[in-house]
């Protein structure tokens, strides 16, 4: 007999890593903030400590992405990366400040589908 | 041969890969499964045991059996026609990630991580006990929602607390991070909301600095972080402008241990996370499968990016 597993019940297994889960990353796009905390007695403990990201941030240039060049371009074709320095504290949620990314690095990936922008 | 990076239109590691292999001579295609089905459409039939066929944009044309290398670097989800409704959605969403992304997995070829290897790591507790395993130290650990389980380790000295997942939420319109932090008396006084969910606590580990080793292949970067700060010194992550970066050595116990966790893990690229105590001990922490790494090589000089490009470059067959 073969057991059909509905792929709703495998994405939502409480212990089975998202392995069939492609892709990782959540769209940046699609973040719903309109949430309240809790209350105290309900809020998960750990919850308690969370704060808004400390630092410096630039704001990055006006770009889009090339598909010619395969990289992201400002509207007078330069690349970005000749123009903006990959540190973690000049470059808005990018490499090292472990903002964005960590929707890559920890699986937290959105499994149910959205709209198309 | 063709090395495949599946990115998001903005990153600019991945732009900076694009040159590197550019710069090689190596074809490269980039595609975000974001494009899929209204910029990205794919063909792909069984042929001898694997998966032949194209992906295609308006701009190119991937051959599959081209593909040497991929990089999984950070795409994002499909994005399905808004007119659907949510349940057509959602099956159009399930057939393409099993469909498209079930052909793309099944690619014999060299994966900087395969998908399935990077999610399975990103369990903190089978990080941490594979690390032993490795024969790297790893901290004293609790794993509960039980606040009396809480109480009596953290009785044992002092303690830190984690997050296991995702370190941000959003909420009340903004995003909200959690830190590594050391757990005090008002904390173990008011233990509500322990038990809605698991909670990972930690012995702390004497520190001298920590490390940030970056596995890239057979290649191993270790890179010493220094803390400026007293923030910083809990957690680095806190203050980036407080902290100092310098090469530094990996000890031999300590990459063969790396080695055997980043074989045990299936991973091909790791950002390891090390504390080193004054003894000169180094403690696991954590194996990030995709660590950003571009400020430790604007920060050190350390030609991680080329690291990759080569292994990219180099393939498999």
């Amino acid at each position: 007999m073969t057991a059909i597993l509905a792929p709703v019940e495998f994405a939502e297994d409480p212990i089975a890593s998202h392995s069939a889960q492609f892709a990782l990353a959540a769209s940046f796009s699609q973040r719903s903030t309109d949430c309240v905390p809790s209350s105290a007695e309900l809020r998960p403990w750990n919850l308690r400590a969370m704060q808004a990201p400390a630092g410096t941030r630039h704001p990055l240039p006006e770009y889009r992405y090339d598909h010619e060049q395969q990289t992201a371009v400002t509207p007078d074709g330069r690349t970005l990366i000749e123009i903006v320095d990959a540190t973690a504290n000049s470059v808005s949620d990018n490499d090292g400040d472990e903002g964005r990314s960590e929707d890559w690095s920890y699986d937290a990936v959105l499994d149910q589908p959205s709209p198309a922008a | 041969m063709t090395v495949l990076i599946l990115a998001r239109d903005f990153d600019m590691s991945a732009d900076n890969m694009v040159r590197a292999l550019r710069e090689r001579e190596v074809d490269v295609c980039r595609v975000n499964t974001a494009w899929f089905p209204a910029q990205l459409s794919v063909s792909a039939e069984l042929r001898g045991g694997h998966w032949s066929g194209t992906l295609r944009t308006e701009h190119r044309t991937l051959d599959l059996d081209e593909v040497r290398a991929v990089w999984y670097r950070s795409p994002e989800a499909y994005q399905l026609p808004a007119e659907l409704s949510a349940a057509e959605r959602h099956h159009a969403f399930m057939e393409a990630k099993y469909g498209l992304g079930g052909v793309l997995a099944s690619l014999p070829v060299l994966w900087v991580n395969h998908p399935a290897r990077a999610a399975d790591a990103a369990y903190k507790p089978v990080q941490l006990a594979t690390a032993s395993r490795s024969g790297l130290s790893v901290p004293n650990t609790v794993i509960t929602n039980e606040p009396a389980t809480v109480r009596s380790f953290a009785d044992r000295g002092k303690t830190v607390t984690k997050l296991l997942g995702a370190s941000s939420i959003y909420e009340e319109g903004q995003r909200k991070v959690g830190f590594t932090r050391l757990v005090d008396e008002a904390d173990l006084a008011d233990l509500r909301g322990i038990e809605v969910t698991t909670h990972c606590f930690q012995s702390w580990v004497p520190k001298s600095f920590e490390t940030r080793v970056t596995v890239v292949g057979e290649t191993m970067t270790a890179v010493a972080i220094h803390a400026g700060s007293a923030s910083s010194y809990v957690d680095w992550r806190t203050d980036y402008d407080a902290l100092s970066y310098e090469l530094t050595d990996l000890p031999d116990e300590v990459a063969r241990g790396v080695r055997r966790l980043m074989d045990s893990l299936g991973l091909t690229y790791g950002a390891l996370d090390f504390v080193v105590t004054p003894d000169g001990e180094w403690i696991f922490l954590e194996v990030n499968p995709g660590g950003q790494y571009g400020w430790i090589e604007a920060k050190t000089g350390a030609p991680l990016t080329d690291q990759l490009a080569e292994l990219l470059a180099e393939g498999t067959q």
